[in-house]
């Protein structure tokens, strides 16, 4: 260690020594202050907790001079904190609820309030909190400990703590007794008002007067009948001296005798005149009796007054009426022997006592053969036999009787009669009188109206048979024309003849559309259309509309447009006759009216509703448009837009509309001048969720099992329906259960589940609409369950009427099995397992719709179109192909244009428009596209040939 | 001024430098107490900055890096010896914005002549906070060494930056971001 090593730790030491010298000085200095804060803190700790003592001490004191002076009150003292705990309380408080100090000090106090009370005693406890109001009473019950209830009065008041919070302070009075003397007193009174108002209602009913008066013989009070038995009113006779006013002096003398004994305390009666205010005299009898105060000190008397007046008049006047009797029976019986009734009076024996010139007159008799003569014999032959007089008990009337009564002559008269028992002066049955109205005239009115009902519904019938054969008969020679036009054109024509058979077609076209229109109207006017629900491919009429149209738009060069929303279902249940005519009519109208641009076919889904979508169908063109002012009236009969263009009947809008009336549906229209139209309506279509295959195979449907265990109800009443449905029931495998009519129908809904019912409308006891309106509202079980009407009527109002009552669906009668079938399995909600497979497409390829229009139902005539199609096809098929071979491109457009009108004469739309394609292509020299097209079109022919020639065969079937 | 901070700059340069370099301080400054100091007396700031100005000239450090340095050794101090103040929070903010309404007020039950800096401070969220130093004493690189420390006492990862309001550096404000 050097020399400055150890100068520089004597340095260190010397530093830290003097640093620890000041610390301990410092520390020394804060050590002493301390000591002394301390013993200070000390002394001031002492004085305080003295003071607190003290505090404390006088607290006590004060505590338990308050619960002393608490104790001594006769009333129940409560504190409690916000939130109602009971924090102070008093002696009595234990005595009324039985409770002791320290359990009332535990509790809240709505617990001790009855629990019917509590809810309404809080509400109100809480408003007072809300309110201004400086204190709250209150009555209400409370359960003791030992369960008694007690009536309490309490008053509330509040005070606010410095933490925001409330105390109250109540005071509280056993008001049990109280409030049981007013029950009783409120009792009494009413009682006591009751019987009051119960006695004065006596007086008013009998018109008896109330009169009270005093001692002097001032009036004191009246009554209405007093007022008007005197003819004054109350004003003017309370207060006056009813002696001096009211009587003469002889009535005056003998009232106040009367009032003598009054004010001895005596009632009694007598009779008096008094005299009114226009100064009548009037006989009253008085009933008077003394009035008294709660001192039972007499203060006047009441009178009860009964006028007689009338009574004694009558007495006068009965010798008066007597006489007036005698004429007035004079006047009726000579009105009875003139008036068109009979009246007949017999004895209680039955016996003819009297009787009019009428009913002598009906019955060709003398008036005399008559008298004497048994009623039931002359009259009431053909009663029932308990209203047989004699058998009729003599106090019971007959109303409304229609009765046969032979005449003398043998004439059979239809009468009504009524009979009334009629008495003596004791009221003893004396015998009846009959009135007899001769109804045989009405009758034979009756008669003849339903015949003339009779005879105009045959009518319709005819006229609806009349349609129907019109249509067929105009329809088929005119088929002829347009297939015969159609075969001429495939013959060598030269370009003169070509023109003129184009004339003819077109012509023929309009005259047949003139027809269907005339036809169509008739039977909408004749309410003969029928809406039938089938299921669709919508898709599929969209696109035959299409292709249907598009040759006519290519010819007039206008763009044909199709836009079908994709979320529409494939499969959908409606009319597709009535909507495809509907679609028809309207792209037609379009195609008429636009000379450029385009047509537009377009549907959209408006929305899903349920198991059916609503759409909406749009017809667009770019035509000449509508004026605004023709646009109202455009669907009214024979309103076209252009009088100078018309080729039609006018008729196709008003068809348009109606058609949609009867479909439930609405046409709008909008249009604007020079710029195009827009037709659309609405329609609501069922969706068929069950996949069936497409075609008729009506044999495989039929034998369709049902795997699942459904149960069926089918309610009819008509025996021959019930063996026919059971039989195609049972054949489907379908368990069911038959009820004769809707009443049994609904027993047996009540007890049972069903899956489906078909509902017969009409049936005895309950109708079908009764029966379903019953299931649906009382039984909740059934509201999906879906009913199925069945009705022999195709009415649209009945139909409406099921459809309103709750069922789902209708099914006319007669119907086929294959409806009944695909109605059944679209409410069983069934797939089918067969896949839409490619042979049904292509069988489906034959458009029988659009055959079905063409040839209606002339099969005959089908089948010699069919026939000639097979046998010419040879030839032309050779004929292209050779064509092809030698690449005649000219000659194969030719010939494709000849061939192409006889694809769609059997159906065949599809080939139609492929050989329209190929004829555009060999127009344009395409060979690519030609072999291509070739190939394609020979092949879809090979197949379809087959189709063809089964539908012949089907057709020859049919002929024989 | 509170003699700890004496006594712990003391500890520092022994620290570093052995007791030669702490004579070596004290014999060269003109000190009012010839260089005795204890933790709980009271000496005037004067001292304070003839000591730092002869260290920073003595070990050719600039006195801010010197403070900073002294902040550093000062909250390490202060951690051992009142760990109950730090152990208490997570988040350096939570600590920071007790220190001047709780620690300081502390400080000042035990010493009531303390001169104490004053603190201002504006927490935006767990993510940012402004902290404004006022002091006659114009150190606000002690305390800047301070907050560094204490951001990382903390294990945060942050970045402190730090601008004179007033120019003479008695009012200072600092931005600190956790990042």
């Amino acid at each position: 260690m050097t020399v400055q090593d150890i100068q520089l730790l004597e340095r260190r030491l010397q530093r830290e020594k003097a640093a620890r010298k000041k610390a301990e000085e410092i520390l020394e200095k804060k050590s002493l202050d301390l000591y002394e804060s301390n013993k200070e803190l000390k002394h001031i700790n002492e004085i305080l907790k003295q003071k607190i003592e003290d505090q404390n001490k006088e607290l006590n004191k004060t505590q338990t001079r308050l619960q002393e002076i608490a104790d001594t009150v006769e009333d129940t003292l409560f504190n409690m904190d916000h939130y109602g705990n009971i924090i102070f309380t008093n002696r009595y408080a234990t005595l009324l609820t039985g409770y002791s100090y320290s359990e009332l000090l535990k509790m809240n106090c709505i617990e001790l309030i009855a629990p019917s009370m509590r809810a309404e005693m809080s509400k109100k406890i809480l408003e007072f909190i809300e309110s201004n109001d400086p204190f709250l009473y209150l009555e209400f019950q409370i359960i003791g400990k030992n369960k008694k209830t007690i009536w309490i009065g309490q008053k509330t008041t509040k005070s606010k703590l410095d933490n925001g919070q409330y105390k109250f302070n109540a005071i509280a009075r056993d008001i049990s007794q109280q409030i049981e003397d007013r029950n009783r007193l409120l009792k009494a009174k009413t009682l006591l008002d009751e019987n009051e108002r119960k006695y004065r209602e006596i007086i008013a009913n009998l018109s008896l007067g109330l009169c009270e008066i005093d001692l002097a013989g001032m009036i004191t009070a009246v009554d209405k009948n007093f007022c008007h038995l005197t003819e004054y009113n109350e004003e003017e006779l309370i207060g006056i001296h009813a002696v001096k006013v009211l009587t003469d002096d002889k009535g005056r003398n003998v009232i106040e005798n009367e009032e003598i004994k009054r004010k001895q305390g005596i009632s009694s009666n007598y009779t008096v005149d008094i005299i009114t205010k226009s100064n009548r005299t009037k006989t009253v009898i008085i009933s008077g009796t003394p009035k008294y105060d709660e001192n039972d000190t007499i203060i006047g008397s009441i009178g009860i007054h009964f006028d007689i007046t009338e009574r004694l008049r009558d007495k006068q006047q009965i010798a008066n009426i007597q006489d007036e009797l005698h004429i007035f029976k004079f006047k009726y019986e000579s009105i009875l022997q003139r008036m068109q009734l009979g009246v007949i009076e017999t004895s209680t024996e039955g016996i003819i006592t009297k009787a009019n010139d009428y009913i002598c007159h009906l019955l060709e008799y003398e008036l005399s053969n008559i008298l004497g003569k048994s009623f039931n014999v002359l009259i009431g032959e053909s009663l029932k036999d308990d209203q047989k007089l004699s058998k009729l008990p003599l106090d019971q009337q007959i109303d409304n009787a229609e009765l046969n009564i032979e005449t003398t002559s043998g004439k059979n008269k239809n009468v009504v009669m009524s009979m009334v028992p009629f008495y003596d002066a004791e009221l003893k049955t004396k015998g009846h009188i009959s009135v007899i109205h001769d109804i045989s005239n009405q009758k034979r009115l009756h008669t003849n109206l339903k015949e003339a009902k009779l005879i105009a519904e045959n009518a319709q019938k005819a006229q609806k048979q009349f349609l129907a054969n019109m249509s067929h008969e105009m329809r088929t020679p005119l088929n002829a024309i347009v297939g015969m036009s159609h075969l001429l054109k495939n013959t060598d024509l030269n370009s003169e003849q070509e023109e003129l058979l184009d004339i003819l077609s077109s012509s023929t076209s309009i005259l047949y559309s003139l027809i269907s229109d005339i036809l169509d109207m008739s039977k909408i006017e004749a309410g003969i259309i029928e809406v039938q629900s089938k299921r669709f491919l919508l898709q599929k009429l969209l696109n035959n509309l299409y292709k249907t149209f598009s040759i006519r738009c290519k010819e007039k060069e206008l763009e044909l447009k199709l836009s079908v929303d994709p979320d529409i279902e494939e499969y959908l249940i409606g009319d597709e006759l009535l909507l495809n005519q509907v679609l028809i009519n309207l792209i037609n109208n379009a195609i008429k009216f636009t000379d450029h641009g385009y047509v537009e076919i377009k549907v959209d889904l408006v929305k899903n509703i349920h198991n059916t979508q609503l759409l909406k169908f749009y017809v667009i063109d770019t035509g000449c448009g509508i004026e605004k002012n023709i646009q109202e009236n455009i669907f009214e009969p024979f309103q076209q837009k252009n009088n100078t263009l018309s080729t039609g009947t006018g008729l196709g809008l008003t068809i348009i509309k109606r058609l949609l009336e009867i479909l439930d549906s609405e046409i709008t229209l909008v249009s604007e001048l020079g710029k195009g139209s827009t037709f659309s309506f609405e329609m609501q279509l069922a969706i068929d969720s069950s996949i069936s295959d497409e075609t008729d195979h009506e044999h495989e449907n039929i034998k369709q099992q049902f795997e699942n265990d459904y149960k069926l109800l089918v309610v009819e009443d008509n025996e021959m329906n019930i063996t026919y449905i059971s039989k195609l029931l049972n054949l489907w495998n379908l368990d069911f259960e038959v009820a004769k009519n809707g009443k049994l129908a609904v027993d047996r809904c009540r007890e049972n589940s069903y899956d489906l019912i078909f509902m017969d409308l009409q049936m005895p006891v309950m109708d079908g609409i009764e029966a379903t309106s019953i299931i649906r509202k009382e039984l909740p079980k059934y509201s999906k369950v879906p009913i199925i009407a069945l009705s022999a009527s195709t009415l649209l109002t009945k139909k409406k009427l099921a459809l309103s009552a709750g069922m789902d669906d209708f099914l006319a009668k007669p119907y086929t099995p294959k409806q009944l079938l695909e109605t059944t399995r679209n409410y069983l909600k069934i797939s089918i397992s067969t896949p839409h497979t490619v042979v049904n497409s292509i069988k489906s390829g034959i458009d029988q719709n659009y055959l079905k229009e063409l040839y209606g139902d002339d099969d005959e005539y089908k089948l010699e179109m069919f026939e000639l199609f097979i046998e010419r096809l040879e030839s032309n098929l050779i004929n292209l192909e050779m064509h092809k071979q030698s690449d005649d491109f000219q000659s194969i457009a030719k010939l494709c244009h000849k061939i192409k009108p006889s694809m769609a004469m059997v159906g065949l739309m599809d080939l139609q428009s492929m050989i329209e394609e190929l004829e555009h292509s060999a127009k344009s020299e395409d060979r690519v596209k030609i072999d291509h097209q070739y190939r394609m079109f020979t092949q879809a022919l090979d197949s379809k040939k087959k189709l063809v020639m089964e539908e012949i065969k089907l057709l020859k079937r049919i002929d024989e | 001024m509170k003699g700890i901070v004496f006594t712990e700059l003391f500890d520092m340069v022994e620290e570093a430098h052995g007791y030669a370099a702490v004579d070596n301080l004290i014999r060269n400054c003109k000190l009012s107490t010839d260089g005795v100091y204890t933790s709980v007396g009271t000496y005037p700031s004067s001292d304070m900055f003839v000591l730092v100005g002869t260290l920073s000239e003595q070990l050719s450090t600039p006195i801010p890096d010197l403070l900073f340095a002294f902040g550093g050794h000062l909250f390490h101090t202060f951690t051992q010896k009142y760990q109950s103040f730090f152990q208490d929070h997570t988040h350096a903010f939570d600590f920071l914005v007790t220190l001047h309404d709780h620690i300081h007020v502390e400080v000042k039950k035990l010493y009531p002549d303390a001169e104490l800096p004053n603190f201002e401070y504006q927490r935006a969220n767990n993510q940012y906070m402004e902290m404004t130093y006022t002091s006659e004493r114009k150190m606000s690189d002690l305390a800047n060494g301070l907050l560094h420390h204490c951001l990382g006492y903390y294990d945060h990862r942050f970045k402190i930056e730090k601008e004179n309001v007033v120019k003479d550096g008695s009012v200072v404000l600092f931005k600190i971001s956790i990042l």
